[in-house]
């Protein structure tokens, strides 16, 4: 069990990043949803024992942050937002010395190849690190958070840099490991936290705008999501009268694009008909539409 | 093993680096350079493995910087918080980079250390290789080290690398306007140049209170490193209160040790800058009697005498008499008989003058140490510049007395007619001197000498390298273990032979000499005691290339060169042994005194060296005269066309036309005409037909 309780965080530039924020995580995938600036990354790396919080408290596992930051970290895995690697050493030494840095003794290298295997790069464990894809150099950077089984597992913006079949991949690969210990996924991907998680909170400017599971989220944005067909030439127009989540060209008729979009049950236009909602509607409702 | 985990990857991590090879390129090149290959045969290793030391330390410790810097900083920039999210111990990560960055850096000089190896090996044989380690200990690592713990520091608290190079190159060029720039190479309070061990002066224990303060300041400066680290993490830290109790505690036991070692090392060389007490003018009286009794304890590097004198006083009465001791000595009772005499400072002050023509009799008892300046036995100091303290030097390994000095009272009056030299310590020490009874106490060897004292008085080694002798056993000073002992033994023995031919020559015993102690070209210019040196016998090999002459050979051509200088200085001009064969002074104009000593010297050594060494110097001179172009290559091209170079084959001419004692005696009437004062070469010729009634031979013409 993660417990994050009323906590705060003001930088030295007096930005405050976290505004008594509050919240409960349990085993499985929980996501962390929020715009860019939201506060997101700021308490990973509280919950990383990288940073402090100003005030409120954090254990992880039982574990104070404050406290017992050593204790803590036997239990994590990171992968940071953004992180640099050692171009000059390769997959599997870069892993190696991470393992070691973790402590763990001789028997790290069959576990290196394990994750190597794990995250799809088995047969590059050799080549060195600065000839790697920004996709390859995600996945070793989530390869080095899994070395040590942590049993907490902290992911920031994991997703960022992966393509279509890696990202599923590894979507997946969080679902398992959520089995057994707590992930918990940080993104501005909404489809990385609906396919994956059972509980979320939403993140903006510092505060939580939503906690619970992503049905309740869902929920939050029924009777707001519409689709109507609209000539092309009007939707300059209609862009300004309604948030629109998405438009796509009619394929019967060159002239009218189809749009959906999020507007209040009193300003619905004639025509528009109400459909499902989705998470993506739903986390658009609570960042921008409430705006 | 999580450290050396951490120190295997921080040293991988810098050894791929780029800047690494550049490094590592850039030391060899120097090593390379600084060897002068084509000059490499003719030097000593002295000169080639402390020049290597020195500049490797002055010029790698900059580069390291470079190297350091960026390793300490790498997990500091951004984007490192996987690594900092791991469970390790800050300690363990900080130990583990030491490690790897000493390791790297250590990579880095290894091939410039390997040049130096092989060239040690091929030019001076494998037993160099211990010299080799000894200055790579002395010199090269401990600069090394200090740049290192300072470069890391310096590197965490900037937090930035260009701030961090910034401030490493000001305080490097800070420490330029400082000191020498010598020094400068090893970040040295007064350079630990300031011994023997490293050329300088007698006193070894400069160079390692020296480094003992370097290494005690690079720990000061690593475990200050050690109790910041924690705090300077880009991570929150727990910060253990015990740890940093213990570390601060450390690093403050440390300055405390490095403090007391500053305190010591400034101790050592005040005492070794000493100023020449004065002594007081004329009138001096006369000395009858003179009784000396000294005990010398090696142990406690400790001397203690009882001076019995009579003195009678000249025309003029004496009011004060200078005691001339060494200031490391102190006079522990004065009696006098016959005046009313009493000690106030370095002087025995009459309360009534003791009137002229008058005896009175002294009792002195002292006893302290012997202190030495520094810069006493460095020739390569003006001589106006130089303190010198006549004496010796007195240490737990090594002593020499010199005659006259400054270990007895009044020694500007004249030497002890009776002297009586006890010595306590080991019994394997040897001494070296002439004619003396010697007997053995316990734990004691006692050394009478009667009137007159020897000239090559004694030097006395605590060491095991024991080689027999016809009446003397000399010891080798460590220092010496690399020359072969046969070399050190062919060159006391010319020294010994040649005092005595001199004596007999002038009728009166040497008042200098030559002792083969020091490995620079020492020089006590008090005493006129000349020390064997190394790098003078590289440039005697170099010169005329001798270099397939034996070692001995030269030795010998050297030592005549300066005993033959050391007779001639007492009764006329004092001339400078020159620093290599045919090399004339410009302030003797023609040069003819000079010319004329070095052929003498040429001479003196035929018993030990050979004729053919004579034919084949002298057809040396001949060709490069007459065919300079084949020496362009020389390090002294010049040579064969000094003027020195014919007059000194013309003389040879002579000598075989008149034979050796009629040469000699010739020698004699020049010394008493022109003993003080030069003449040209016309009147040298014009002198040479009206003493021997032959005109100088002239010179060969150079068949073209």
């Amino acid at each position: 069990m993660i417990i994050v309780d009323h906590i705060s965080k003001q930088y030295v530039s007096n930005q405050l990043a976290l505004d008594n924020v509050s919240l409960k995580i349990g085993n499985g995938v929980f996501g962390l949803l929020g715009p860019n600036g939201a506060g997101k990354t700021t308490l990973m790396r509280i919950l990383a024992t990288l940073i402090a919080p100003t005030t409120g408290y954090v254990s992880i596992k039982g574990y104070n942050v404050l406290t017992h930051p050593h204790e803590i970290r036997r239990l994590l895995g990171y992968v940071p937002q953004e992180f640099q690697l050692y171009p000059h050493l390769s997959a599997w030494e870069f892993l190696d010395y991470m393992a070691i840095l973790s402590g763990m003794g001789h028997a790290r290298r069959g576990r290196i190849d394990e994750v190597l295997h794990q995250v799809g790069l088995a047969e590059y464990a050799r080549r060195p690190l600065k000839g790697f894809s920004g996709g390859m150099k995600q996945r070793v950077a989530i390869a080095q958070a899994l070395l040590h089984k942590p049993e907490v597992l902290i992911v920031d913006e994991p997703t960022a840099g992966l393509d279509p079949g890696e990202r599923i991949r590894f979507r997946n690969l969080l679902v398992e490991l959520g089995l057994d210990s707590q992930v918990l996924l940080s993104t501005h991907i909404v489809s990385d936290i609906t396919d994956t998680c059972a509980h979320l909170a939403m993140l903006k400017h510092g505060k939580i705008h939503f906690h619970g599971a992503p049905s309740q989220m869902i929920a939050l944005a029924s009777q707001s999501v519409w689709q109507i067909t609209v000539p092309s030439r009007e939707i300059q127009a209609f862009q300004r009268d309604y948030t629109i989540v998405s438009s796509v060209a009619d394929q019967n008729r060159d002239t009218m694009i189809r749009v959906r979009f999020i507007t209040h049950k009193s300003n619905v236009p004639q025509d528009a008909e109400a459909v499902e909602p989705t998470l993506e509607d739903a986390y658009l409702i609570l960042t921008g539409c409430e705006d | 093993m999580q450290v050396l985990g951490i120190a295997l990857y921080e040293c991988r991590l810098i050894i791929r680096e780029r800047v690494f090879w550049v490094l590592s390129a850039l030391l060899t090149a120097l090593a390379w350079v600084l060897l002068e290959w084509p000059l490499l045969p003719y030097k000593d290793p002295f000169t080639v493995i402390s020049t290597e030391m020195k500049f490797l330390g002055l010029l790698g410790s900059f580069l390291i910087i470079f190297l350091v810097v960026p390793a300490c900083l790498r997990e500091f920039q951004t984007g490192f918080d996987m690594v900092w999210a791991r469970s390790f111990s800050h300690y363990s990560f900080l130990i583990g980079k030491i490690l790897g960055t000493a390791i790297a850096i250590t990579a880095a000089h290894l091939p410039a250390i390997a040049l130096l190896c092989a060239v040690v090996i091929r030019f001076f044989g494998f037993r160099f290789l211990t010299l080799l380690s000894y200055m790579c200990g002395v010199a090269l690592i401990p600069t090394v080290a200090i740049t290192f713990a300072v470069s890391m520091l310096v590197s965490l608290l900037a937090r930035h690398r260009l701030l961090a190079y910034i401030i490493l190159i000001m305080l490097r060029a800070g420490i330029t306007t400082q000191v020498d720039i010598l020094q400068l190479g090893n970040i040295a309070l007064q350079g630990f140049y300031t011994s023997s061990v490293v050329r300088f002066g007698p006193d070894s224990s400069l160079v390692f209170t020296n480094r003992k303060f370097y290494a005690l300041l690079t720990c000061v400066v690593l475990t200050f490193t050690s109790v910041l680290f924690p705090l300077l993490l880009p991570r929150r830290t727990r910060l253990g209160i015990l740890n940093l109790i213990a570390l601060t505690m450390v690093t403050l036991a440390l300055l405390v040790g490095v403090s007391q070692e500053a305190s010591d090392f400034q101790e050592a060389v005040s005492r070794s800058t000493l100023r020449t007490p004065s002594v007081s003018p004329a009138p001096h009286p006369t000395i009858e009697v003179y009784t000396l009794n000294v005990v010398v304890d090696l142990d406690d590097e400790f001397i203690s005498g009882q001076a019995e004198i009579n003195l009678h006083t000249n025309s003029e009465p004496l009011s004060e008499l200078s005691l001339g001791l060494n200031p490391g000595l102190r006079v522990l009772a004065l009696e006098v008989e016959g005046g009313n005499g009493y000690l106030e400072g370095d002087k025995v002050l009459f309360d009534t003058p003791i009137p002229s023509q008058q005896s009175i009799k002294m009792i002195l008892r002292y006893e302290g140490t012997i202190l030495v300046s520094h810069d006493a036995y460095n020739s390569s100091l003006p001589r106006e510049y130089r303190s010198a303290l006549p004496g010796g030097y007195l240490g737990q390994q090594t002593f020499y007395l010199t005659y006259p000095g400054n270990w007895y009272p009044f020694s500007h009056l004249g030497a002890p007619a009776n002297f009586t030299l006890s010595i306590l310590g080991e019994p394997n020490s040897t001494i070296v001197s002439s004619a003396s009874q010697t007997s053995l106490e316990a734990g004691k060897q006692n050394f009478i000498w009667s009137s007159p004292l020897p000239s090559p008085l004694f030097a006395l080694t605590e060491s095991n390298n024991k080689a027999d002798w016809p009446n003397v056993t000399v010891l080798m000073p460590p220092a010496y273990e690399h020359i072969a002992h046969d070399v050190i033994l062919a060159y006391v023995d010319s020294a010994f032979k040649l005092d005595q031919e001199l004596q007999r020559l002038s009728g009166q015993p040497l008042q200098a000499v030559v002792l083969p102690l020091i490995r620079q070209s020492l020089y006590d210019s008090k005493t006129g005691t000349l020390f064997l040196s190394e790098t003078v016998f590289q440039q005697y090999r170099m010169n005329f290339y001798y270099a397939n002459e034996p070692r001995q050979s030269i030795y010998h051509r050297w030592a005549t060169e300066s005993m033959i200088r050391i007779w001639w200085c007492q009764a006329g001009e004092c001339l400078p042994t020159p620093p290599f064969i045919g090399f004339a002074y410009e302030a003797q104009g023609d040069a003819v005194t000079e010319t004329l000593l070095s052929y003498l010297a040429l001479r003196l050594a035929e018993p030990y060296v050979g004729g053919d060494f004579i034919v084949r110097e002298i057809q040396e001179r001949i060709t490069i005269r007459c065919s300079p172009e084949l020496y362009v290559n020389s390090p002294y091209p010049y040579l064969g066309i000094s003027p020195s170079s014919s007059l000194f084959i013309r003389l040879h001419r002579l000598w075989e036309r008149v034979g050796p004692e009629k040469f000699w005696e010739f020698t004699g009437i020049y010394q008493a005409t022109y003993g003080k004062e030069a003449p040209t070469l016309l009147e040298f010729e014009a002198f040479t037909l009206s003493a021997t009634g032959l005109p100088l031979p002239a010179v060969d013409e150079c068949a073209h």
